[in-house]
């Protein structure tokens, strides 16, 4: 097992590690730093022949890019695992994932060695980007599906009748019998008309591009109400304000998706919706408010479909530099709230 | 709201145990493409009172496009979450297992789509739903052939 001294090793590891080391006394001053420590950290403002602090290195303790002295180690003997910012050669900040303990009592020398945290931190937003382009691949592919389907089994069969019912008029001789065939296609041809036309609403509203958001929500909500029983209390001071295209698609969309939201899980048979334009903080803003007295649910649970919806809500909104607040409590019902910075509106 | 027809529709949800019995408007004119639920017993909400419903679309649109009965005895084989919102008349009862049928007219028109359900997977026999059936065409569809006849 001795085959080295363990000296030599301690300091191989000292010297080669890519973790950066760094011993310090009580009150922060660096005793020694290895390699790894000297290239990454920024020394260009200090004497390297003095003894510098660490204190002109860090940044503070902290995560989030929220950090500050307040919970600084150097005032515990020791303190591990813990999330610090220092400041890099680059002139750049950067997370590192910290210990720091005491080794020498007597002298009150300890050691702090830190790991990068970014490498760590890319891998974990890959993992999740992935699964979540997975996701929306997924959400693609079944609303095409969807589509795809409301065009096969609505439009084309209709049409394929149709053709079947009007290539029988040559053969029909009764005059009387006759009309009736075609008073029949017309009808199949006006349901053919609706059926399109409901296909095509469902997917994008050409009232939020000619009228604005509450007359495109005035007509989904009469479509919710009848798809799915729910009755939506509409109430809004917009009259027929527009605003910017983006913002108008991003308050429909949301509101769409958290009354759909409340017609699928909450059980309740009413959701109320609120719209306003307000003015805070000298500010213009959108204001809205989509609340039910159902089921709601507990914020922390696994959601109960995706997850995408409530995950799209907030891109969506934060898109516009807008904020959205989500607040449930089972058997209380569900409350989503969102704020949106707007330009004054635009005629 | 046509008494007889409601005495009907107890009777029949009493005799063959479902847990709840729906049956749509029989007006489906010309011109006019939507009709709605009109009688629902056994239901925990009142939203079927605000659905419309399309002939293609739904469960009656179903039946009323193919003119055929619909037995289904766990509605998780057949569909996902998602799908089942397409039924909202199944996802919001929350019906697991059911019998729809088309009620027809003497000049072969369907004039209402009955549903009966349950809210558990149940086992819905060959014999019991030609004995449902039978006797839907016996009580039920006399009734509502009277109820139009009166009108």
């Amino acid at each position: 097992m001795k085959t080295q001294d363990l000296t030599s090793l301690l300091k191989a590891m000292f010297h080669q590690s890519k973790e950066m080391i760094i011993f310090v006394d009580r009150h922060g001053e660096i005793v020694y730093m290895n390699e790894e420590a000297q290239t990454t950290l920024d020394e260009r403002d200090y004497d390297r022949n003095q003894f510098v602090n660490i204190c002109g290195h860090c940044l503070g303790v902290g995560n989030n890019d929220s950090y500050d002295c307040s919970n600084c180690f150097l005032l515990s003997r020791e303190k591990l695992t813990f999330q610090v910012y220092m400041r890099t050669q680059s002139g750049e900040k950067a997370a590192y994932v910290a210990n720091f303990q005491q080794i020498d009592h007597e002298n009150n020398i300890s050691v702090f060695t830190l790991n990068p945290l970014s490498e760590l931190m890319k891998q974990q937003e890959f993992e999740h980007q992935k699964l979540l382009t997975q996701r929306i691949i997924q959400a693609q592919e079944n609303e095409r599906k969807r589509i795809s389907r409301d065009l096969h089994d609505g439009v084309t069969q209709e049409l394929l009748n149709l053709l079947i019912e009007m290539r029988l008029f040559k053969y029909t001789l009764d005059r009387e019998e006759l009309d009736e065939k075609i008073k029949n296609s017309e009808d199949t041809l006006s349901y053919l008309l609706d059926y399109v036309r409901n296909i095509s609403v469902e997917l994008r509203p050409a009232s939020l591009d000619d009228l604005g958001i509450e007359a495109a929500l005035k007509t989904h909500f009469k479509w919710t109400e009848k798809q799915y029983g729910i009755l939506v209390d509409f109430d809004t001071n917009l009259k027929s304000q527009r605003y910017q295209p983006e913002i108008e698609t991003v308050v429909y969309r949301v509101i769409q998706e958290a009354v759909f939201n409340a017609a699928k899980y909450s059980e309740s048979d009413e959701v109320s919706v609120k719209l306003q334009e307000v003015l805070s903080f000298n500010a213009v803003h959108i204001h809205f408010e989509i609340k039910d007295e159902g089921n709601g649910f507990i914020m922390e649970d696994d959601p109960k479909g995706s997850g995408l919806g409530l995950f799209g809500m907030q891109e969506r909104i934060s898109s516009v530099n807008g904020t959205l607040n989500i607040n449930s409590e089972p058997g209380v019902g569900t409350k989503v709230e969102g704020f949106i910075p707007v330009e004054e509106s635009i005629v | 709201m046509n008494q007889s027809i409601r005495n009907t529709l107890h009777s029949l949800k009493e005799k063959y145990e479902f847990e709840i019995i729906a049956l749509t408007d029989t007006t489906n004119s010309r011109g006019n493409f939507t009709f709605k639920w009109k009688y629902v017993f056994g239901s925990e909400n009142q939203r079927w009172k605000r659905m419309e419903l399309r002939k293609g679309a739904g469960l009656p649109g179903l039946v009323l496009k193919t003119g055929k009965s619909l037995v289904i005895q766990d509605v998780h084989k057949i569909y996902d979450e998602e799908g089942l919102l397409s039924y909202p008349i199944l996802y919001f009862e929350k019906v697991k297992s059911f019998v729809a049928m088309p009620i027809w007219s003497d000049d072969e028109v369907v004039v209402g789509v009955l549903v009966l359900g349950n809210r558990q997977p149940s086992q819905i026999s060959e014999l019991k739903y030609e004995a449902l059936k039978t006797d839907v065409e016996e009580t039920l569809r006399i009734e509502i052939l009277k109820e139009m006849m009166a009108i």
